[in-house]
């Protein structure tokens, strides 16, 4: 549950040190690098200065959503994601773009992975944000897997992207196929946990588990389901 | 030269030293110790040192490989714990630690950096 001064005081403080550190270190980085060596690798460190604006607005996103507007920040969270797996991806795939890493290459790898945590763990707060969204263990393990689903959804998506449309490899599909086979099944496993839990009716069992068939089903079932009272 | 780097290292050693006290602090109070923040500030000190130190090298004729990037560490490097500490001050929370520790743990990766371009 959120305390009632929670606008001052958890998680999000320690999420926009580290978005602030991440929005000085990228933009930094990328700005020495375009003034003095623009032409060196130019894709890699317009991209870095693309990373720097991103943690910007989501620094920004973070502190409207302690004060309880979360939207802005869902969509940048989502944004992010996305980038660090479209870039992640691309650096694995056109090594020749990037004769010098961005913040972004090979999912954040330079920074420790934090690039690849951080959307995750700042999407993963903003549930914690909604009062109505609290429930017990089984839910909020539905929630995450939820997520995690739709997050891996992403991945393949971007890997499926680079292989077919760009026709630049198999890696992003290598990655994020059998990561997203391991999502898949723990996300079954806990929606029939849940379905038992929350004695859902045999149709609503069956369309949350089928859910986790198209991309981001899983989101869309879990805002259905948080609206009409069946996560409570 | 010498001299410099082993700053740097003590700098590396004593902010790790300064972010496993914040995690000790979460795991055993929950809160946040006034102690940390003295040790916090004596992290300032050291790394205040290595920056004047730094600056002193620089203004003696030495150039890094990179000095733009080089002297952006050394400023930033004096920047992060200040910030950190004061924009926690008035909250004692258990979640003011990982502030904490994210600005110790910065610090100790900048000091790396700037052994790395020197």
């Amino acid at each position: 549950m959120t305390p009632p001064d929670a606008g001052r005081s958890g998680p999000h403080q320690v999420l926009l040190v580290v978005y602030a550190v991440f929005t000085l270190s990228a933009g930094a980085r990328s700005l020495v690098q375009l003034a003095t060596r623009a032409s060196e690798a130019p894709v890699a460190y317009t991209l870095s200065l693309g990373a720097a604006v991103t943690y910007a607005l989501g620094w920004f996103g973070i502190r409207r959503a302690a004060q309880g507007r979360t939207r802005f920040a869902s969509w940048m969270l989502w944004v992010e994601l996305g980038g660090v797996l479209a870039v992640g991806t691309l650096s694995l795939l056109e090594r020749d773009w990037f004769p010098d890493a961005s913040v972004w290459s090979d999912y954040g790898i330079d920074y420790g992975l934090v690039p690849a945590v951080l959307p995750v763990a700042g999407l993963l707060w903003l549930r914690t944000r909604d009062p109505d969204r609290a429930g017990n263990g089984t839910v909020a393990a539905f929630r995450v897997v939820a997520l995690a689903e739709a997050a891996s959804w992403l991945g393949l998506l971007t890997g499926m992207f680079f292989k077919y449309v760009v026709d630049a490899g198999a890696g992003g599909v290598h990655v994020f196929g059998p990561l997203h086979g391991v999502v898949f099944l723990s996300y079954v496993v806990v929606a029939a946990l849940t379905w038992h839990d929350r004695r859902w009716s045999w149709p609503v069992g069956v369309v949350a588990l089928a859910a986790s068939v198209p991309p981001f089903g899983t989101l869309v079932f879990e805002e259905w389901a948080r609206r009409s009272g069946r996560l409570r | 030269m010498a001299a410099l780097d082993q700053i740097s290292w003590v700098v590396v050693g004593y902010a790790v030293l300064v972010a496993l006290a914040a995690g000790w602090s979460a795991y055993r109070w929950r809160e946040r110790p006034p102690w940390l923040d003295s040790l916090a500030w004596m992290l300032e000190g050291l790394l205040v040192l290595r920056a004047v130190a730094g600056f002193g090298v620089l203004l003696s004729g030495h150039r890094p490989d990179e000095v733009s990037t080089h002297v952006g560490y050394l400023i930033a490097s004096v920047c992060i714990v200040p910030l950190a500490v004061r924009s926690v001050q008035d909250d004692h929370g258990g979640w003011s630690l990982g502030v904490v520790a994210v600005a110790a743990i910065t610090v100790a990766v900048i000091s790396v950096r700037i052994v790395m371009t020197l």
